[in-house]
């Protein structure tokens, strides 16, 4: 309470004169750049500290390795824009997978059984974002339910086992590369260029900005605010239907396991890439330098062979220092 | 005022400052309240009044200078000191627990214990003193979400008054007050400044300053412009005329603005409106070129009217006809693109997105307009939003800034501003002054006057009734959820509207009620 006088009285004067004083200042220039900073921070520690970091096929390694993650996160952070969260993308990430390959198989032209695989993905989330528009059901609970209910509808639809497909027709999607670039970092790039399109050009990203930030006055000022949350769980959805026909072409195969877990990396890179959980605040950019950070971090610590235990201990500490400096940034603004 | 032995102030603060940054929120700041004094700070928005109660109340630290209780030195260095040393504060936004009952939260911190179990029966027992010190009738055991503001402020004072406070503050008490309520605080002040409490009273309405302070201390951009004496004959006395100009540095003759217009033909036209919680029947017309004030007690139905028009609210009954066309809302889309305006009741609840700059706050209902299939048209936006904010007088170089960093009356003006894009056919506006500074209010005075002036059917809901009595043309007064009175502007006076308003003929505890039921 004593926080919104402050707002009227010392912010009024304060920062109307742009960013005054250490505090704002830091708070203006970590908003900008601060995560970029800690990468290239990470990047330069790596390049000294673990032997063949800095060679471009190990970048074209960590690139690859950070696709899938990062292509789940960018959907994710359209959803935690609105305040809402998606729990169940590792599971829609094995659901689309398995629809894609079973098209496949069943004898669906390729590029139908890749649009099939996205479009599993699409609908899970539609369910997700009708249930929490229009019956109003804590998103929390919603996709936690969905999680589990999605791990085993992937394992339905195999009857519990896995299913090689060594000549999956999109087999390339996975393993293959354009001009030297991997295809998944390609397509990696191309989501990102979607959702930063859809986020700062488009009136729907605004209305995601608005929903998040404020949803009574979004509803009063005549949005569609259960339009706005059943496109985002929809999109975010159709987000990891990509990640998951993309998992199958890299393992060949159909897997109920697959994404098992990946919804913590998501909320990770998209809390590091500086979106408040609560909604309203963030950039689709941020969320890409989250997930590189997971990657360069991860990769780094293998090519030390620092053990397995110890690298998910400091990925942890990372992630907690990551968010403790975000705060900072905040209490620079002077209290939100 | 009453005789006390203390003969020196209360409180004393000597040369206070206080940077943010490179501004000075305050600069070089000395002032005083004695005993049995209740002492009026006054300035707009951003003068540096919260500041200073930050800081004596232990929120904020000093740069430089001392704080004095009872001519002793103190250090404050959190809310806690300050209350041990005798300084409370009420803000404006309450401080208590909805879910908890009025005994708990009367209790926080010092729960009675029996066996080491919360005793309840003493707890209560505590509360029922503790709320007869202010002379509060409320029972312990309700939670406090459900009375109303002012019970619940009653509740904050009984607190503060328990915990032996020397120096009350209250922050704008009666913003969300009826005026029955609003007088029930005035008697609790003053008997607590007969009793020799000193009281720092902040507020923007002139009235009650000139009623209740003794002295009044004008704060303008961090600096204190004067001390004042408000009682006897002493060479400091002044008038509303000589603080105002105080605050703002500059005259404002007219604070209402009110063209000569002339009423056009019926816009809005409601019929037998009902709605949920005894809302109606109520029938109106506002005409275009029109302001038509809504005036009634809180709780009266006038906000839950002005929904339903809109379709923020599902109506139960009634038709609202535009310009002769049915008007069928289910929902503020359909009201919106009807060419109904609202601005919503509360500006940080309803209205505002804190984090979204000034353009985006400005352009968010209208975004349809600037669009090719669902893309923004920067450029053609950007120049709405500049003619919008020239119209509303702010400063184009505010565009991108984060809507939180602007003063209330500037917030407020952002709102406007959405509203001006939309070009709606009927405007409604709730309580479109409250909490804005008086350089601010004569600006929206000004857009509203300029919105009618253009053919608009303008429904103008206020609690504060010489703004009510200086924009309108007509008057309609609510009471308990239904239309009692339509009054022309030009006759009526703040007594009349209180009558109806009131229902003079009812016995009194029935408006006490009627304001208890604050949504």
């Amino acid at each position: 309470m004593s926080t919104t006088a402050s707002t009227t009285d010392a912010a009024d004067t304060a920062v109307a004169t742009k960013p005054a004083g250490k505090g704002a200042a830091f708070g203006y220039w970590w908003d900008r750049v601060g995560i970029a900073l800690v990468l290239l921070l990470l990047i330069v520690l790596m390049a000294v500290l673990a032997p063949n970091f800095l060679t471009v096929d190990n970048a074209l390694n960590v690139a690859r390795a950070v696709s899938i993650n990062a292509i789940l996160a960018a959907g994710l952070t359209l959803i935690i824009l609105t305040g809402g969260i998606d729990l169940s993308v590792g599971s829609i990430v094995a659901v689309s997978g398995v629809g894609a390959v079973l098209l496949w198989s069943s004898g669906t032209p390729t590029p139908l059984a890749v649009l099939g695989g996205v479009a599993i993905g699409a609908l899970a989330g539609m369910v997700n974002g009708a249930l929490v528009a229009w019956l109003a059901l804590p998103a929390f609970i919603v996709t936690l339910g969905s999680l589990t209910a999605l791990r085993g509808l992937a394992y339905s639809m195999l009857n519990g086992q896995p299913l090689v497909a060594s000549e999956l027709g999109y087999r390339g999607l996975g393993n293959g590369s354009v001009a030297g670039i991997p295809q998944p970092v390609v397509i990696m790039v191309v989501v990102y260029a979607v959702a930063w399109f859809l986020l700062e050009r488009t009136r729907f990203g605004r209305h995601v900005y608005a929903v998040g930030g404020n949803m009574e006055a979004a509803r009063l000022a005549g949005i569609n605010v259960k339009r706005v949350l059943l496109t985002v769980y929809m999109l975010g959805g159709a987000a990891a239907g990509v990640a998951g026909v993309i998992f199958s072409a890299r393992v060949l195969s159909a897997q109920p396991t697959a994404g098992t877990g990946y919804e913590l990396d998501a909320i990770a890179a998209v809390v590091l890439g500086g979106t408040a959980l609560a909604g309203g605040r963030g950039r689709i950019l941020g969320t890409l330098v989250g997930a590189v950070i997971i990657g360069v971090l991860s990769n780094g610590l293998v090519l030390m062979n620092v053990p397995f235990f110890y690298q998910l201990i400091i990925k942890g500490l990372v992630i907690i220092i990551a968010i403790a400096l975000d705060s900072l940034k905040r209490f620079g603004r002077g209290g939100t | 005022m009453s005789d006390t032995s203390t003969a020196g102030p209360l409180l004393e603060v000597h040369g206070i400052s206080k940077r943010f940054g490179a501004t000075h929120a305050l600069s070089d700041v000395s002032f005083d309240v004695r005993p049995g004094e209740v002492h009026a700070l006054m300035g707009e928005n951003g003068a540096g009044k919260s500041t200073l109660m930050k800081i004596i109340s232990g929120i904020y630290h000093p740069d430089a200078g001392r704080i004095m209780i009872n001519g002793t030195p103190v250090t404050m260095t959190s809310p806690r000191d300050a209350i041990s040393a005798g300084v409370a504060i009420i803000h404006q936004e309450l401080n208590t627990i909805p879910e908890m009952t009025v005994a708990e939260n009367l209790a926080i911190g010092h729960e009675p214990l029996k066996f080491g179990v919360l005793d309840r029966v003493a707890m209560n027992q505590q509360a029922r003193e503790k709320l007869a010190r202010v002379g509060a009738d409320i029972d312990p055991r309700r939670p406090i979400g459900r009375l109303s503001v002012g019970m619940q402020q009653m509740v904050e004072i009984a607190r503060a008054v328990a915990e032996d406070a020397k120096v009350l503050v209250l922050d704008e008490p009666t913003a969300a007050l009826s005026r029955t309520e609003s007088d029930q605080l005035f008697a609790l002040i003053h008997s607590m400044r007969d009793r020799g409490m000193g009281l720092i009273y902040i507020s923007h309405r002139m009235e009650e300053v000139w009623e209740l302070a003794d002295r009044v201390t004008v704060f303008r951009d961090g600096h204190l412009i004067g001390t004042r004496d408000m009682r006897g004959d002493g060479p400091d006395k002044v008038t509303p005329g000589d603080i105002v100009r105080m605050m703002v540095g500059r005259e404002i003759n007219d604070l209402y603005v009110h063209t000569d217009r002339r009423a056009g033909d019926v816009r809005l036209s409601v019929r037998d409106l009902t709605g949920p919680g005894g809302i109606g029947p109520v029938s109106l017309d506002v005409r275009a070129g029109e302001v038509v004030g809504m005036v009634g007690l809180i709780g009266a139905g006038r906000t839950e009217v002005a929904r339903l028009i809109y379709g923020a609210d599902r109506r139960t009954g009634g038709t609202v006809t535009l310009d002769g066309e049915a008007l069928q809302v289910a929902n503020p889309i359909d009201g919106l693109r009807a060419g109904v305006g609202l601005l919503p009741e509360s500006r940080k609840d309803q209205a505002l997105f804190l984090d979204l700059t000034v353009r985006d706050n400005i352009s968010m209902s209208t975004l349809s307009g600037f669009s090719n299939a669902g893309v923004i048209r920067g450029g053609a936006l950007l120049k709405a939003v500049r003619g919008v904010m020239e119209q509303l007088k702010v400063r184009a170089n505010a565009l991108g800034l984060e809507s939180r960093a602007l003063s209330g009356g500037n917030q407020q003006k952002l709102v406007l501003g959405r509203l001006l894009l939309q070009k709606p056919k009927v405007l409604i506006l709730d309580e479109p002054t409250r909490g804005v500074d008086i350089g601010a209010k004569s600006e929206i005075y000004r857009i509203i006057n300029d919105i009618a002036g253009t053919g608009a059917a303008v429904l103008v809901i206020s609690s504060d009734l010489p703004e009510a009595l200086g924009i309108s043309d007509r008057l309609l007064v609510m009471r308990r959820g239904h239309l009692v009175a339509e009054l022309d502007a030009r006759n009526a006076t703040e007594e009349s509207v209180m009558e109806h308003a009131t229902g003079v003929y009812a016995e009194d505890t029935s408006s006490i009620q009627t304001a208890g039921t604050t949504p």
